[in-house]
């Protein structure tokens, strides 16, 4: 790979904590205010909790995938690389902060009713 | 643990790119280049030292006068009863204070510690774009006084420095005074997008040599994050101040309950502004104390990656906290639990931060300076400030405190501590690396502790005063209530607190001379390299660096920079020159010919404010002719950028870099692709509104094509003329690459006739619907996704007919093709956000119908 391209996707992945995060952030805070303007009825509990569930699932799976994948050993060349260790470092924080703020959303959806005034 | 400066490990050895001595002539070129205008001449300056002192004068007048606005405000509130201020000007005094110390104190102030210091920090000569710089900030002191002067001619507003509708609405704010408030932050916002686009650039584009993603001096890395937030952040306002300001002349009724608006969706888009806000202001000030405290700790940051990751963190957490601020406006239960769920998250990188900070004193020997003691101040408002924050997260308490002076103490702990008290420790910190002597140290330290006290006695029992009950914002109260001795001492506290600022400004008038040669210099043994000996061009030669701290472990590093043994030690194309290296690893890739001073950029922002100002009061002709003459100007400025290649040139060691580069590697298309994220970002925040008044009044919505909604044909063909536009251009390209200018110039016409055509009969086709914008929220919606993709189609036609004037004169080629670059990429952006709004207005009403 060129040196732009890996540059490009260095910081892709370093970000990509913060993104699930944003994308969960958004698909639970957006899905519950339309599913509560569409049906705000008893029957849209269920169809909140898979929606909840699931996001928060996929979430926290590829939040754990980019942990493990980060967190196998280093070949010599990257140990060497200028900044991947501290590249590596960002993007496990990152993740973890994500995974922090991804659990409290969750835990918030699966204790309240949605559509409660 | 870190070690400390004086145990650090010998460094590897460096071989120098150029060998002593340097040719004669080389150092009177290079001082040639960067030769400042006199007189007063000194107004089209561009470079970042003076622009920087400007940026800093303003921002700091600015604080002056606001502060001395809060002291009005508390000498009213002195005691129950009281009469010193008028009901209306106290109105217009709170709303001032708050709007000038956001707006035109805060961002601008770290704003322009970022364009004075990163150049030198970075180790490069100038940021990319000094015009903008200087567009940037004479737009921002142009508008700002101007804003400013309505407080004397009773034009101020009155409605808050939020401005919530429907108060700001026509019907309850008549007169100006709202839309100098709209036109004028809108205009400063621009501003403030201009300088983040510089930052942006600059920090990724312009960095020394060696200077990896994990050696940026931290103050680098909190203007980045900084910069990007403003990005995604201030759209949303000005989407907001449009919309308030098209309601207000207008009658397109976005915020008319009646009307099927909501006056809420105001403070959905006022507060995905706002919230970051707090961060963009806090974020660089935390950068400001991470350079200081290693200085005065002599010991590296410690976890510098952490505090990285928090900046980072803290930059995307901020903007899933804004609906903390709606806490009680009655949205659902859930809703209130994502954002205080969110809320205390984002405690957790502030925190981080603070913990590292502590852990860097510890592991050093502080030296008790002034600039110490207001990084010390600072920790302990601030942190006191977030626990406050951590409380009103919490929903329940939140109902009771809301719009109370608790409050009031809360977000002063934060702002001020999490700003002031950093920017007053900056000062005292780098005014040896740009003023002939230091500050005052006993001045310095007389000032902290005023302040100190003064803000505590003034602020600490505000928390108590908003507990008992008092609402914010009130013009008096009555005697009894409770509250008169905790307001008696706020207001002494106010103004010990503004005797701490007077001992500082005095300070200031004594000692400060700013310089472009003879700084005191490095005073206090800091690492990096704003500390080496700058002119006016910055340091001699640009140093390969090889660690955070290069001044700590490169001995001798100062004089080989002043020498000329790194790189670009001349100016080898006879011009101002910066260094453009990657943007990670920092590797030199182009010797960018930089702008020298010049008046286009100070008259486009005079004009662009009396564009904006002369449309406040209504008078549309002077406006529009002023609108015309900032055009013209910013295509003047434009002209002379974009210089042909002259060849590649060697910047030291055998290293020979081109002086032209067009595509990704140019900074100038990644200046463009960031204001595109701006516009997008802005898309955005209408595609929330629409889908937002959706909710709110679905009723309105047409469920089949007839009234009101086009039949599905004309969209299609709106959306098949827009597609055309764009293939036209990537036509067009290929035009260029063979050379072919004539037929080029054909595609370019015959693509801005199909996009302004694309435009025509979606705005007709909505038209002859029956559909009028001021008729309810739904056309009012319609026409602004029309009025949006209008303004880009403007700015297109504006580009194409640069382009075709810089074909039609040879000044664009197959080679030299930045201006075409930049305008294809606009222009499929254009297409891209036309096709969502056709798919939003045309598809969406059929979708729910």
């Amino acid at each position: 790979m060129s040196g732009p391209a890996q540059e490009r996707q260095g910081t892709t992945r370093s970000l990509a904590g913060p993104a699930i995060w944003t994308a969960h952030f958004f698909v639970l805070y957006g899905g519950h205010t339309l599913l509560c303007a569409i049906a705000p009825s008893a029957s849209s509990s269920t169809a909140w909790m898979l929606l909840a569930s699931s996001a928060s699932i996929v979430g926290l799976v590829l939040i754990g995938l980019l942990v493990v994948q980060e967190l196998r050993p280093m070949r010599r060349p990257e140990r060497e690389a200028n900044g991947y260790v501290f590249g590596r470092a960002v993007l496990l924080g990152l993740a973890s902060l994500s995974a922090v703020g991804l659990v409290w959303t969750m835990m918030a959806a699966a204790a309240l009713a949605p559509c409660a005034p | 643990m870190a070690d400390t400066v004086a145990d650090r490990p010998a460094p590897p050895a460096i071989e120098y790119p150029n060998a002593l001595p340097r040719p004669d002539g080389e150092l009177e070129q290079l001082r040639a280049a960067w030769t400042l205008p006199r007189g007063f001449r000194i107004l089209t300056a561009v470079n970042n030292t003076v622009i920087g002192y400007f940026y800093i004068g303003t921002a700091f007048l600015f604080f002056l006068l606001a502060g001395i606005l809060a002291l009005l405000i508390r000498a009213q509130l002195a005691v129950p009863g009281n009469t010193f201020l008028a009901p209306e000007t106290y109105n217009q005094i709170f709303t001032m204070h708050g709007t000038v110390m956001m707006f035109l104190f805060a961002v601008p102030a770290v704003e322009a510690m970022g364009i004075l210091l990163l150049p030198q920090m970075l180790g490069a000569r100038d940021l990319p774009f000094p015009r903008l710089g200087a567009f940037a900030f004479w737009a921002y002191f142009v508008g700002g006084l101007v804003f400013f002067g309505t407080l004397f001619f009773d034009l101020a507003p009155t409605g808050g420095w939020f401005m919530y509708p429907p108060l700001t609405g026509a019907r309850y704010s008549p007169g100006v005074g709202a839309d100098f408030w709209l036109l004028g932050i809108g205009f400063i916002e621009i501003s403030a997008i201009a300088g983040a686009i510089e930052i942006i650039i600059g920090v990724l584009r312009t960095r020394a040599p060696g200077m990896s993603f994990d050696k940026i001096p931290m103050f680098a890395w909190a203007m980045l994050v900084f910069a990007l937030m403003i990005v995604f952040a201030f759209p949303a306002i000005i989407l907001a101040t449009i919309m308030l300001e098209l309601e207000r002349a207008f009658g397109w009724p976005f915020f008319v309950p009646e009307k099927g608006g909501d006056a809420l969706l105001w403070q959905h888009l006022f507060w995905f502004f706002g919230h970051p806000e707090v961060y963009i202001i806090f974020l660089p000030a935390a950068g400001m104390v991470s350079m200081i405290v290693p200085t005065m700790a002599r010991t590296p940051l410690v976890a510098y990656p952490l505090v990285v990751t928090a900046l980072v963190a803290t930059g995307f957490f901020s903007f899933g906290l804004w609906v903390h601020h709606m806490f009680t406006t009655g949205i659902p239960q859930l809703s209130l639990a994502f954002f205080s769920a969110a809320s205390m998250a984002v405690a957790v990188p502030s925190g981080i931060q603070v913990f590292a900070w502590i852990a860097t004193i510890a592991a050093g020997r502080l030296r008790l300076t002034a600039a110490s003691l207001f990084v010390l101040g600072f920790l302990l408002i601030f942190t006191l400030g977030g626990l406050t924050g951590v409380m009103v997260a919490m929903v329940p308490f939140d109902f009771q405190v809301h719009d109370t002076y608790f409050v009031v103490a809360h977000f002063h702990y934060v702002l001020v501590g999490g700003m002031v008290f950093p920017l007053f420790a900056a000062f005292y910190y780098w005014a040896p690396a740009f003023s002939r002597r230091p500050l005052s140290e006993r001045l310095g330290k007389s000032a902290f502790w005023l302040m100190f006290t003064g803000f505590n006695v003034a602020f600490l029992p505000m928390h108590v005063t908003g507990l008992m009950g008092m609402p914010r914002r009130v013009y008096t109260y009555p005697a009894g209530m409770g509250w008169d001795n905790v307001n008696l001492i706020s207001t002494i506290g106010a103004f010990m607190l503004a005797c701490g600022v007077a001992v500082v400004l005095f300070d200031l008038f004594k000692n400060l001379r700013p310089t472009m040669t003879d700084q005191a210099g490095n005073i206090w043994n800091a690492g990096t390299l704003e500390w080496l000996p700058n002119e006016t061009f910055g340091a001699r030669s640009v140093p390969h660096v090889i660690s955070r701290e290069p001044l700590w472990d490169q001995p001798g590093l100062p004089d080989d920079v002043k020498g000329g043994r790194y790189y670009l030690a001349g100016a080898p194309t006879g011009r101002r020159e910066a260094l453009v290296t990657s943007p990670m690893d920092a590797v030199p890739q182009l010797v960018l010919r930089v702008p020298g001073p010049g008046w286009p950029p100070f008259l486009a922002a005079i004009f662009t404010a009396a564009f904006f100002l002369l449309l406040t009061v209504k008078l549309v002709t002077p406006a529009a002719a002023c609108g015309l003459a900032a055009v013209v100007l910013i295509f003047a400025w434009m002209w002379s950028n974009d210089a042909a290649s002259i060849g590649d040139v060697e910047i030291g060691g055998g290293i020979r870099l081109p002086t032209y580069v067009s595509g990704w590697p140019s900074p100038a298309l990644w200046a463009v692709a960031v204001l595109l994220m701006v516009a997008g970002s802005l898309y955005l925040s209408f595609v929330f509104s629409y889908l937002y008044l959706w909710i709110v009044s679905p009723h309105l919505w047409p469920k089949s094509p007839g009234p009101f909604l086009p039949h599905t044909g004309q969209g299609l063909i709106a959306a098949g003329l827009l597609a055309a536009s764009s293939a036209g251009m990537l036509v067009g390209r290929r035009l260029l690459s063979r050379g072919r200018m004539l037929p080029l110039l054909a595609v370019l016409g015959g693509s801005t006739v199909l996009l302004c055509c694309s435009l025509a009969v979606d705005l007709a086709a909505h038209w002859a619907s029956g559909l009028r914008p001021h008729a309810d929220a739904y056309a009012a919606a319609v026409f602004l996704a029309i009025f949006l993709q209008a303004q880009l189609v403007l700015s297109l036609v504006a580009m194409v007919v640069f382009v075709a004037a810089r074909l039609l004169t040879h000044k664009l080629d197959h080679v030299r093709r930045n201006g075409f670059d930049c305008l294809s990429l606009t222009w499929h952006y254009t297409t891209g956000q036309g096709l969502l709004g056709m798919l939003l207005i045309h598809g969406f009403p059929r979708l729910v119908g």
